[in-house]
């Protein structure tokens, strides 16, 4: 099968406890033509020495003082050939066989243009703490509420282009703007697995600060899309995210299993990749 | 106090007082001899008012439980209540639900003179890592060194009571009278819990607060060996009257139930744990729980061989009994009697069709027993299960190395969540490979027939069922049996069969990867067919063989092969021929063998089958069984849970038998052997015809249903979306 070239892009900034286990989860996929670019800007705390060690399995690596991820980003993407692109924050990693799983669903499903999956929460130990249970994709309800989780996506080059790219001038909620862009020009579906895993409070920035910033960027976003908030839509997010949450709980509790998730909360993500995320040497990807 | 850990000996020797200070630092010790003395009475007094106040709650409690004083309105309302929380609950959200806490177990160690188990015993217990427990050990006055293991115990245990005392029973309602957990048990010195016994039973009681009295089967422990104890049954007041047991280490009961009936009888010598049952169940139903938390150490000089005086207390209690219930009473249970006797009667005939009872494998009473041959055994060594990592709930039997003979025991244990036996104590994967390395350098060609006196309890186990199967099939005249089990291997052929209309179409050569390959028997078929072959294996001499042949080979075991094997190789088939089952963590090794495929390929999985029907037959001289090389036993269930664990799906299963197998098992079978597989051993024409019988039994009653001896299973990547 003549696999399509799939472009990566991990923005990264001093998160040298983390930043190991990403390139490991992505280099671990074995993907024959992955093109990987890694967007540095400027880390000063040991991240650098890490990234060196894998130097060769990138197509690109930079290191340059840069304005937040979303010019990062903007410039890796800029770079990017192939023909699926995604991107992996520095301390979200990716499930086992995402890529050939991506691969595998835009070959077979022509008309979708991105897609994106339920989402696994984990901790700084890398143990799962929460589910995110996504309903079946809607635009109407995604294009208001940002809760596509970002680390699941991919989509196709041309929606990318068409869309006009990453808006640098956003520096929490670049996703949730992208995102709303391509709901309106392209498909997308939700697929009913785990393609990776996010992980919760990692950055030095305050949890209030990214809220309340990310809140105001996110009323910005909707407003340029011209959807103007009603009154009755903070009832209605609380019922989304209720459900998201309840279904999410659920799962965990009854032990349900999909492809990419772990049995349960607690366990460590690594329980997932064979142990091969902690020594990146045994999956032979170092 | 109670909690301090103090060691009193009785009033009448004050120069033998002592007082063992835990958290009081030295400098605030008093050193005079009179300040001692008033600060010990001042201990004394306040344990005293302590004890008074316990004594009363708890009289309290009990009066409640029995319902002292209570209408029948009153017991309505309660009900009517009930009802309407449940109703309330069933509409609480999910996120509402909160797991109970773990109750407080108080366990009680009587003791007299048990040097040599005892420290095995509080061992047992202190190592349990139930977050919630309490441990009294009572010694009636020792005199040869236990107490002595017990003082080194001293600031683990909760309590040590060191007194003469009137017999067992008297001991073990001491200990009661001061214990404040929720849930109670006693431990004789001679017994073990289990590891993560403790848990199951808290976890039981927060699950259930209903729950009075609980019950488990349990373990013998005979020198080494540990063998599965006779089943139980289901029991109530009527059938322990008609002479039912209950094995006393694995009875867990709520404290309100204990002091609800009166505790102990003081009295009694022997029989003061079936008086004990009987008042339990006489107002409780006694719940039976599947699996074994304990172990029971059978030797000799133990109060238990005195079976004439059990029984004649055991007469007195249960005439006693009689005389003190009324007509209505005993009409009163009658129903329950009828619904319990149907509820097994139905279970006996679930427990044909589900494997519950059928991998059961207990010691039969007129078995020879091997001789103990050491006083303190093994700790028991429990294996996890390979899916979910949880301790196991049964023991299936324990088995020596007879293949190789590699010493110590093996204990081979049963997970029914997963349906799979795994094998204990666990190795890590170095000790495994060594152990690989020294033993299939030089391949033992033949069964070791071991010497009488230290001959298995399992000849001829189970040898003379006489099989409807078997039977039906001996009809068939022998050179059509003959035809229709070819003794040729049929690996190959079954393997094709397997993958029959799953092979994605190429137009270049399809690629098989057998990890662990060996000399690459199986990678030559594959090539005679036209395949490019690569095969993956940790020893260098036959990796160099395999190479010899002309067939891609890494060097590395299963586990590593996604190391060893460079990143850009993807193959169409990878096949675990006789691999998983030798690998110390199945679950990682899939894990990465799946990362190895092509996005359409699949995973061929050959293994002995836990659901073989001929597991019943021969028990634990089944030919399959080969500790300790062989880890785990892995059942179609068990492979569908690895493969979704590991992002794959089960696509195909099927089972099938060879009659050199069944002649091993026959063979095995006599000599009481277990776990030993040489391979090509010229059958011997005696057992021959039998062999065929069996396996042609198997080919048309059982293979077909899952149930033969060797399970193959194509998995593929799971692509739902």
């Amino acid at each position: 099968m003549e696999r399509p070239r799939i472009t990566l892009v991990t923005p990264s900034l001093n998160q040298v406890r983390f930043v190991e286990r990403t390139v490991a989860s992505v280099l671990g996929q074995r993907y024959p033509r992955l093109e990987y670019i890694v967007m540095d800007g400027g880390s000063t705390d040991g991240t650098l020495e890490i990234l060196k060690r894998y130097r060769r399995h990138f197509a690109y690596i930079e290191s340059t003082p840069d304005d937040g991820p979303a010019p990062a980003l903007q410039r890796g993407f800029a770079r990017a050939t192939g023909e699926i692109m995604g991107w992996v924050n520095s301390y979200d990693m990716l499930a086992p066989e995402t890529l050939e799983f991506v691969a595998w669903y835009f070959a077979t499903h022509p008309k979708t243009d991105m897609i994106y999956s339920h989402r696994v929460m984990i901790d700084t130990a890398d143990r799962a703490v929460a589910y995110w249970l996504l309903p079946r994709h809607s635009g109407r309800k995604m294009r208001r509420w940002p809760r596509i989780p970002q680390e699941t996506c991919f989509w196709r080059r041309g929606l990318y282009e068409r869309a006009g790219g990453i808006d640098a001038k956003y520096r929490f909620a670049m996703d949730f703007d992208l995102f709303a862009r391509f709901m309106m020009i392209g498909r997308v579906d939700r697929v009913d697995r785990f393609l990776g895993a996010s992980r919760l409070n990692p950055s030095s920035t305050s949890t209030r600060k990214r809220t309340v910033e990310g809140g105001v960027e996110i009323d910005r976003i909707r407003a340029e899309h011209g959807l103007l908030p009603r009154p009755w839509w903070p009832l209605l997010a609380h019922r989304f995210e209720q459900g998201m949450e309840w279904r999410g709980r659920r799962f965990a509790d009854e032990g349900r299993v999909l492809p990419g998730c772990l049995p349960g909360l607690g366990w460590t993500y690594d329980r997932l990749w064979g142990g091969t995320l902690a020594s990146p040497r045994e999956g032979g990807s170092a | 106090m109670v909690d301090d850990p103090v060691t009193a000996s009785s009033a009448g020797e004050p120069e033998q007082l002592e007082l063992l200070v835990g958290p009081i630092g030295p400098a605030t010790l008093p050193s005079a001899p009179d300040e001692i003395a008033a600060l010990v009475r001042r201990a004394a007094t306040l344990e005293t008012r302590l004890t008074t106040v316990t004594d009363h709650f708890r009289r309290r409690d009990a009066a409640v439980e029995r319902g002292d004083g209570r209408s029948g309105l009153h017991d309505a309302l309660r009900t009517l209540g009930r009802w309407a929380d449940g109703l309330w609950c069933q509409a609480a959200p999910p996120s509402e639900a909160k797991p109970a806490p773990l109750p407080r177990i108080s366990i009680v160690t009587p003791v007299l003179n048990a040097r040599e188990t005892i420290a095995e015993t509080i061992e047992s217990v202190l190592g349990q890592a139930y977050p919630n427990l309490e441990y009294i050990v009572v010694d009636g006055g020792s005199t040869d060194g236990t107490r002595e293991i017990i003082r080194g115990y001293a600031d683990r245990l909760d309590l040590v009571i060191a007194e003469p005392d009137d017999g067992l029973y008297d001991a073990v309602a001491k200990g009661f009278a001061r214990a404040t957990g929720e849930v109670f048990a006693w431990l004789d010195a001679d017994d073990l819990y289990l590891p993560g016994g403790l848990d199951r039973v808290g976890r039981h009681f927060a699950a259930f607060p209903d729950d009075r009295v609980i019950y488990f089967e349990n373990l013998l422990t005979i020198g080494d060996w540990r063998f599965a104890n006779q089943p139980l049954g289901l029991v109530d007041f009527r059938r322990l009257l008609d002479g039912h047991f209950l094995f006393q280490d694995g009875v867990f009961f709520r404290r309100i139930a204990h002091d609800a009936v009166g505790g102990l009888d003081r009295t009694l010598r022997l029989a003061g744990d079936w008086a004990f049952w009987l008042a339990l169940a006489r107002r409780y139903p006694l719940r039976r729980l599947d699996g074994h938390v304990s172990a029971f150490r059978v030797r000799s000089g133990q109060l238990s061989e005195d079976m004439a005086g059990y029984e004649a207390e055991a007469a007195l209690v249960s005439a006693r009994l009689a005389s003190g219930r009324s007509r209505a009473e005993r009409l009163a249970e009658w129903p329950g009697h009828i619904a319990l006797g149907l509820i097994e009667w139905l279970e006996s005939m679930a427990r044909r069709l589900g494997p519950h009872r059928r991998l059961y494998f207990p010691l039969a009473l007129d078995e020879d027993v091997p001789g103990p041959r050491g006083t303190t055994a093994r700790p028991p060594a429990p294996a996890r299960c390979p899916v979910s990592g949880s301790v196991p709930k049964r023991l299936l039997f324990s088995s020596p190395d007879t293949r190789f003979g590699e010493p110590g025991l093996n204990e081979i244990w049963y997970h029914p969540e997963n349906h799979v036996a795994a094998i204990g104590p666990e190795l890590d994967r170095t000790t495994l490979r060594r152990l690989h390395e020294w033993h299939y350098g030089g391949q033992s060609r033949d069964i070791r027939v071991p010497a009488e006196e230290s001959a298995s309890p399992f000849r001829y186990y189970r040898g003379s069922i006489g099989r409807t199967a078997a039977l039906a099939a001996r009809l068939v005249p022998a050179p059509l049996r003959r035809s229709l089990v070819p003794w040729a291997d049929p690996t190959m052929r079954e393997m094709k069969r397997m993958l029959r209309g799953l092979l994605p179409r190429r137009t270049t050569p399809l690629r098989v990867l057998d990890l662990a390959c060996f000399e690459g028997e199986l990678l030559d078929g594959f090539r005679a067919d036209g395949w490019q072959t690569f095969g993956c294996d940790s020893s260098e001499r036959a990796a160099e063989a395999a190479r010899s042949k002309g067939h891609g080979v890494w060097l590395g075991g299963i586990e590593d092969a996604l190391r060893v094997i460079p990143i850009e190789e993807r193959f169409d088939l990878v096949i675990l021929a006789q691999a998983l089952e030798h690998a110390t963590e199945p679950l990682m090794a899939l894990q990465r063998a799946a990362r190895l495929l092509e996005p359409d390929g699949l995973i061929l999985i050959s293994t002995p089958n836990l659901d073989s029907a001929q597991i019943e037959r021969f028990g634990p001289t089944w030919a399959h069984w080969h500790p300790p090389f062989q880890r785990f036993v892995f059942s179609a269930r068990t492979l569908a849970g690895l493969a979704r664990s590991s992002g794959l799906r089960l696509l195909r299963t099927r089972t099938w038998s060879h009659p050199y197998w069944s002649w091993l098992s026959l063979r095995l079978n006599q000599l009481g052997l277990m776990g030993a597989v040489p391979h090509g051993l010229p059958p011997d024409p005696d057992t021959r015809g039998a062999a065929e019988t069996t396996a042609l039994a198997a080919r048309l009653f059982q293979n077909w249903r899952g149930r033969g001896d060797y399970l193959y299973a194509v998995l593929k990547p799971d692509r739902r979306s």
